[in-house]
């Protein structure tokens, strides 16, 4: 019977999944951690749409965002943001991004640009906006919008 | 090569080969139908425009010819122009209510006008004041025009009557026009009609200077009317050959994926049925579990089936999450990925549950397999972490709303998520129950088997959990939990192994049932745990977002919004000297991201002179606006500013911003204003502003519990919306002290308000600013959680049902008989007994709960009627006063007083009301409806209510009118739009208080009938196990009666019937044994007496030879000396035949391969002439424990039976298989046969047709087989040859 301990060590493997959480909790938290100033946080936001890699910048997603997009919007946790978001950039190529006007003092630091992207075979373009809140004493991304 | 002998079905075969061959057809077609778009794209360009265009048109064509139905339909009803036409009070309310009908059967707007166009009778939605401008002029009868009317673009046809007195006109919506979608607004759109129909994008506007967006090459198509003038456009972008290229290409990958998706499935299954001939278990079952996860991750790769499927399913804004490595991105994805996990695991407890292993003998072999199941539970207890954590992710990676009690029946995507949650379970306590199995089977065989083995695997299990603890610190589950899963699976593995002993487990359905309860005992529990924390969690976001300082954010919107305005104005879609209707400010504000987010906010165009000729606002009192303005114009042109103004104790900021208009010529059309309310969102100042809101807040609009925000400044409360609490009320000291203590700013406390139960938290801004925002949300009591009990419990009652029935079908299918027990029958019984009085009560209950809400909602409208008519009546001096001193801003201090919104109609046109923003929006229609109109106005009833419809939001209406003088003035109207939320959070608590506890008087039913189905039954019970116990020969069987009824009789006749069964047996036995000892004694005598009689003349010779002196004497003494020896020896050959047969030796029972042992009894015969073995074996070994040298003397018994009934030689063919766990082997010759007469009796003992032998060969081989649970049969054709079969279970 030595084989029935190591199936079943095979098949609980499979049940991990809910690990993989913590280890996402844990990355994030160093993330944040090690960027401390609401400035930098918008530079790699900027830097992640511009390659329309939203991984660049999920882990400064807040537990909560009001997510605004296609007409959709509502608060999503930080992972359905992340899921939503990098499908929209499958769709939506970025082909340009930048932030044309910042706010980075203050208690509210907010920044928004014009989006090229590329939706089959056509250029587009979309107003981003994205807004930074404060929590436990570290700036996360409480606002995502894409009109 | 045949792969049916690999055990590879042949549909699966087939399937495999049909995809394989379908991909390639696949890809030749789209190869062909690219090469022939490409050579003839120069030709069929302008045909692809065309037929858009064609499909445009005859799309518009049908939509006014459905119009015309209707109006032939309406024209049809000569009573309602015959009412009309009497111009009397009774007349005209008749034509009014016949006219409803109408419009209610073909939901449409129907208006009858008189041939100046002037309304005279209507019903439904209002298009326009009046159709003066729209009737034909040109002599024509019958005409088609699309309007403008608030939210949506209407399409409306008329026709005159034949007496030419009246034009019917119906009119239905064509277009929302405005980016607002929520339940108030109906989503209508003729644009995605076409676009659905002809493939391209296409957008309908009323003027050609709309097109769509970034597109350069669009295209237009004119609708246009009956007389061929150009009523509106449709622009729509032309293919091209790369778009037409791009399609075909994504149309073949789809399918290509499609096919791709199954084959791999197929190819699966071949090798899984490959793998089942694998002799390990191990191999079978990893084979098993890498194959679901190839297929799984190959879909996913694929994206089968979510291309195919697609919608909300396959959507991250329902439900994402990270975990299972991608995938689980959404609520298809997260099924699928649970199905195979579910199916994986129970395959492999399937797999596992009946292997039965030896036992540990000593204490080293024990202390290595107990420290392995300890290492074992402290994996499966982070197993467990991982459950934990995916219940935890399916509530918080989604906007799923699991406790709607407004709802009785879940919608589908909670539904599925309780199915994913029940499959996530089931695989947890498979998993587990294969674990305690092995444990119960292994402890048995252990030196410390006196221990219960549950004891021990609760001991392993307490202590695995103990050394988990030190490990991880933070389980991220509470600490109930893995002991709940593990004492669920004790309870499974008792259940499921309870009748094992008795050789039979529980059937396939009820092995089901007990999954199913359990996995909603273990899920249930935990669930409910991880939704209050999303509450809360929601509540925190809440806070958050008021104690946020937004003014950047603000500014943002505001400065957005003005961008917009212009961009409207430079692409000249609006021109103020054109255009001075309310509807133009609406329109504006409606596009601004002022109206997307939701906030307080206005728009107000001025012409160029500085009038105001359009102003939209919501959420903004009067007295707020106007001071806004003074400062905004005070300042620079788009500056944003902002005053600060105290209500309620509370500081609340206005913005505000203006800006000159101008075309894209740069001249000056006017100028707009803009303004935006830092207070609270809409959300907080009722239901209403919802409807012109986009979408809704998904927080906590759809709350069916009170929802209450509060502030607290310097310790007093300065403002509220919970009804309990006053002004000036102090702050807590316990509040206080924890604020100050725990110094996170967040505070959360259970408060008892009223009568109700809250958590409230308090939160304080980071600063010195002494405020305390706080947000209570009502608390659940247990009759919401019954509620929750009965919604997840239905789902799991349907999916039994579609087991029990599926399992019915292939049982019925497989020819099996498909029981339900006693106790089963009776439980149903008394459950279907149960459960229909109680749908029936809650059915009843439910309608009378909604009769007295409807009641109350008259009840409610007709005292509000009142109020309003009073505070009206108080204010007013007379008629004129009325007209023109009950206007918007009179209306909204009244309302804010009385706390009820309402509006004023003079006769059927609206005058004012404390809600304009509703009707300038045309979300509520400012037409009196037809028969409000009738019965109040012409009827001058004192209370009218009706029910209207807006959006998807059937409300009612109160209708009163008002006289001065007792002289008709004007209609008070008041809607319960306003108070939707609140009628909904009374139907969830009706819903809650009905359905919570018929849940718990339907649990306790269950629980009643199971036990007086048990009671009733176990006489029952205990009497079918008797019977079966008698059956199997067991006659030492009692039972007491336990009652003096006829079970109790039943009882007492059975005891008696098996008493006198033992007595009859046993005298059968004596007879039996009497009778086989004297044939056996006939039998031996008869043996002896033949080799004596020989003896005796041998010795009777040989005396007289002695006695006569013979001289021969010697060599006769020599041949009776060999007669006599030889007949002892047939004697001794006699004696030991019968001991044989009286007494076999010892069995020692072993492994043996059937096939081998044939072989080599074959081999043993090898030389006898004239016979030629033929063999035919199973291809794979068959293996059985039997005694092998016993089996070996059957076989060779057979075999020599076989050879001697072939004096000519013959064939002998062995064979040798497995069927239905069976061994069978048949062992043929081509003998003499035996005859029929005989036949009956050839296992007999000392039967024998040949004369050499004793007949017990064959009598001994029977009884072999039949100890080791075995049958051997024969069957017979004389002069043709024997069959022995022998069937040995496996």
């Amino acid at each position: 019977m030595r084989f029935v301990p190591c199936i079943i060590v095979l098949f609980v493997s499979t049940l991990a999944f809910g690990q993989v959480h913590n280890l996402l909790d844990r990355r994030k938290a160093i993330a944040v951690h090690q960027t401390s100033d609401a400035a930098t946080m918008l530079q790699k936001i900027e830097k992640g749409i511009e390659r329309g890699s939203v991984s660049e910048f999920s882990p400064f997603f807040s537990s909560q965002v009001y997510l605004s997009f296609l007409g959709q919007e509502g608060y999503y946790s930080s992972n359905q943001t992340t899921s939503v978001l990098q499908n929209y950039f499958q769709t939506m190529k970025p082909l340009s991004f930048s932030f044309s006007s910042y706010q980075d003092k203050g208690n509210n630091p907010y920044a928004t640009g014009r989006l090229t992207y590329a939706l089959k075979g056509t250029r587009e373009s979309a107003q981003v906006y994205v807004s930074l809140a404060r929590q436990e004493s570290k700036w996360v991304i409480t606002q995502f919008n894409i009109y | 090569m045949k792969l049916h002998t690999y055990g590879i079905g042949r549909p699966v075969v087939w399937g495999f080969f049909v995809c394989l061959l379908s991909m390639g057809a696949v890809r030749i077609i789209s190869q062909v139908v690219s090469e022939n778009a490409r050579s003839s794209w120069a030709k069929d360009e302008s045909h692809s425009d065309l037929k858009i265009q064609a499909t445009v048109i005859q799309a518009f064509q049908e939509k006014y010819g459905e119009l015309f139905r209707i109006i032939e339909h309406v024209k049809s009803d000569s009573a309602l122009f015959a009412e009309l036409r009497r111009s009397d009070e009774q007349g005209t309310v008749e034509a009014f209510t016949r006219l409803s009908r109408h419009s209610q059967r073909f939901e449409s707007t129907i208006d009858i006008v008189d041939p100046r166009g002037t309304i005279v009778a209507w019903s439904g939605r209002s298009i326009t004041s009046g159709y003066e401008r729209f009737l034909p002029h040109n002599g024509g009868d019958s005409f088609v025009v699309i309007l403008q009317s608030g939210l949506h673009t209407y399409v409306s046809a008329g026709v005159l009557m034949e007496k030419k007195d009246f034009y019917v006109i119906a009119s239905r919506p064509l277009e929302l026009q405005f980016p607002i979608s929520n339940r108030f607004v109906s989503r209508i759109s003729f644009s995605d009609e076409l676009t659905r129909a002809t493939g391209t994008e296409v957008r309908i506007a009323l003027n050609t200077t709309s097109q769509i967006h970034s597109h350069e090459k669009t295209r237009f198509v004119p609708l246009r009317d009956l007389d061929g003038r150009t009523i509106a456009y449709t622009f729509f972008v032309p293919f091209t050959l790369n778009t037409i290229l791009q399609s075909v290409e994504a149309e073949s990958g789809q399918w290509t994926r499609f096919l791709t998706a199954l084959a791999v499935l197929f190819f699966a299954v071949a090798v899984w049925q490959i793998s089942r001939r694998f002799p390990s278990l191990l191999l079978r079952v990893t084979v098993l579990t890498v194959l679901t996860w190839l297929v799984r991750l190959t879909w996913r790769i694929l994206d089968f089936p979510g291309e195919l499927i697609g919608g909300n399913f396959f959507s991250a804004t329902v439900y994402s999450s990270p975990f299972y490595f991608g995938l689980t991105t959404s609520v298809g994805e997260l099924f699928v990925s649970v199905f195979a996990l579910c199916l994986n695991s129970v395959a492999i407890w399937y797999n596992l549950r009946d292997h039965k292993p030896s036992g540990l003998r000593d204490l080293k072999s024990v202390v290595a397999w107990v420290v392995g199941m300890v290492l074992f539970f402290v994996l499966f207890i982070w197993g467990v972490r991982g459950y934990a954590e995916a219940i935890r992710t399916f509530v918080f990676d989604s906007t799923l709303e699991y406790q709607d009690a407004s709802a009785l029946v879940p919608d589908v995507y909670v539904s599925t998520m309780y199915m994913n949650i029940l499959l996530l379970t089931t695989a947890v306590l498979s998993i587990l129950t294969v674990a305690l199995q092995h444990v119960r089977n292994v402890w048995r065989g252990t030196p410390f088997s006196s221990l219960p083995w549950w004891l021990a695997s609760t001991i392993m299990y307490g202590f695995s959990f103990g050394l988990f603890m030190l490990v991880s610190s933070s389980p991220h589950f509470p600490l109930y939990h893995p002991i709940l899963v593990f004492a669920v699976g004790l309870v499974l593995v008792e259940l499921l192994t309870r009748n094992n002993s008795a050789g039979s487990g529980p059937s396939f359905t009820k092995t089901a049932t007990l999954f199913i309860f359990l996995s909603f005992v273990v899920a249930m529990p935990i669930l409910d745990v991880r939704i209050h924390e999303k509450e809360r969690q929601q509540v925190r976001t809440l806070v958050d977002t008021f104690l946020r300082p937004v003014d950047s954010w603000l500014s943002f919107v505001l400065t957005d919004g003005l961008r917009t305005v212009r961009d409207q104005f430079q692409a000249s879609l609006f021109d103020p000297q054109e255009d001075r209707s309310n509807s133009m400010a609406f329109s504006l504000w409606a596009r601004t991201l002022m109206s997307h987010e939701g906030f307080n906010s206005g728009v107000i165009v001025y012409a160029q002179d500085g009038k105001e000729l359009s102003r939209f606002s919501v959420g903004m009192t009067t007295f707020e606006q106007k001071e806004l303005l003074n400062k905004l114009f005070d300042g620079e042109e788009e500056t944003v500013q902002v005053i600060e103004r105290v209500e309620s104790g509370a500081k609340e900021k206005s913005y505000g911003l203006w800006s000159s208009l101008r075309d894209e010529n740069n001249r000056l059309l006017g100028s707009v204003a803009l303004m935006l309310s830092a207070s609270q969102r809409a959300l907080f100042r009722g239901e209403a502003i919802e409807a012109i809101r986009p979408v809704s807040l998904p927080a906590f609009e759809s709350s069916f519990r009170e929802v209450a925000v509060s502030e607290f400044r310097r310790g007093s409360l300065v403002s509220t919306t919970m009804n309990d609490w006053y002004g000036s009320m102090p702050l807590s000291d316990d509040v206080m002290d924890r604020m100050a203590r725990e110094k996170t700013g967040y505070v959360w406390k259970t408060e008892i308000v009223g009568s109700r139960e809250f958590e409230s938290l308090y939160a304080a801004p980071e600063g010195p600013d002494g405020r305390i925002m706080v947000v209570s949300l009502e608390s659940h009591d247990l009759r919401w959680h019954l509620l929750d009990v009965l919604k997840v419990f239905m789902i799991y009652a349907a999916l039994l049902l579609c087991i029990a029935v599926v399992n019915w079908f292939f049982a019925k299918r497989k020819s099996e008989v498909t029981t339900i027990g006693f106790r089963g029958k009776l439980v149903s019984a008394f459950g279907i007994l149960g459960i229909i009085p109680l749908f029936l009560l809650g059915y009843y209950n439910r309608q009378v709960a909604s009769e007295r809400l409807q009641e109350n909602i008259t009840r409610t409208l007709s005292s509000d009627l009142e109020l309003v008519e009073q505070r009206i009546l108080g204010a007013v001096l007379d008629e004129e006063d009325f007209q023109r001193g009950v206007n918007n801003d009179f209306c909204e201090v009244i309302a804010a007083e009385i706390g009820v919104d309402f509006a004023v109609f003079r006769r059927s046109e609206l005058l004012s009301s404390s809600r304009p923003e509703l009707y300038q929006s045309k979300i509520l229609d400012s037409r009196l409806p037809g028969r409000a109109f009738a019965n109040v106005v012409l009827l001058e009833k004192a209370l009218y209510v009706e029910s209207e419809t807006v959006g998807e939001v059937e409300y009612a209406v109160g209708y009163k009118p008002v006289f001065f003088e007792r002289k008709f003035a004007g209609v008070i109207a008041v809607p319960t739009l306003y108070r939707q939320r609140e009628i909904e959070e009374e139907l969830a608590q009706r819903n809650a208080f009905v359905f919570g506890v018929y849940t718990l008087v339907f649990g306790l039913v269950l629980v009643m009938s199971f036990v007086v189905a048990n009671r009733l039954s176990r006489p029952i019970r205990e009497l079918t196990k008797a019977a079966d116990e008698v059956g199997k020969g067991n006659l030492d069987v009692s039972l007491k009666p336990t009652s003096s009824d006829e079970v109790g009789n039943l009882t007492r006749t059975f005891n008696e019937m098996v008493r006198e069964l033992k007595t009859s047996r046993e005298e059968q036995k004596r007879t039996e044994r009497e009778m086989a000892w004297k044939e056996m004694a006939k039998q031996v005598a008869h043996e002896i007496k033949n080799p004596l009689t020989p003896m005796r003349l041998s010795v009777q010779h040989l005396r007289q030879v002695f006695k006569e002196k013979a001289r021969n004497r010697e060599s006769i003494l020599q041949q009776v000396s060999k007669i006599l020896i030889d007949q002892i020896d047939a004697l001794s050959r006699i004696a030991t035949e019968f001991s044989r047969f009286a007494k076999m030796p010892e069995r020692k029972f072993e492994r043996v391969d059937i096939q081998e042992l044939l072989g080599e009894s074959v081999l043993l015969f090898r030389d006898v002439r004239g016979i030629e073995f033929r063999t035919k074996y199973s291809d794979t070994p068959i293996h059985l424990v039997a005694d092998k040298d016993e089996l070996r003397r059957v076989f060779i018994n057979i075999f020599r039976n076989g050879v001697q009934a072939m004096e000519r030689g013959g064939v002998i063919t062995v064979e040798s298989s497995v069927e239905s766990n069976c061994c069978v082997v048949r062992i043929s010759d081509t003998g003499i046969g035996i005859p029929h007469e005989t036949g009956s009796r050839v296992f007999e003992p000392n039967f024998s047709t040949k004369t050499d032998g004793m007949g017990l060969g064959l009598a001994i081989s029977q009884r072999a087989i039949q100890d080791i649970g075995g049958t051997i049969t024969y069957q017979s054709v004389p002069q043709i040859g024997t069959t022995f079969e022998i069937s040995l279970p496996v």
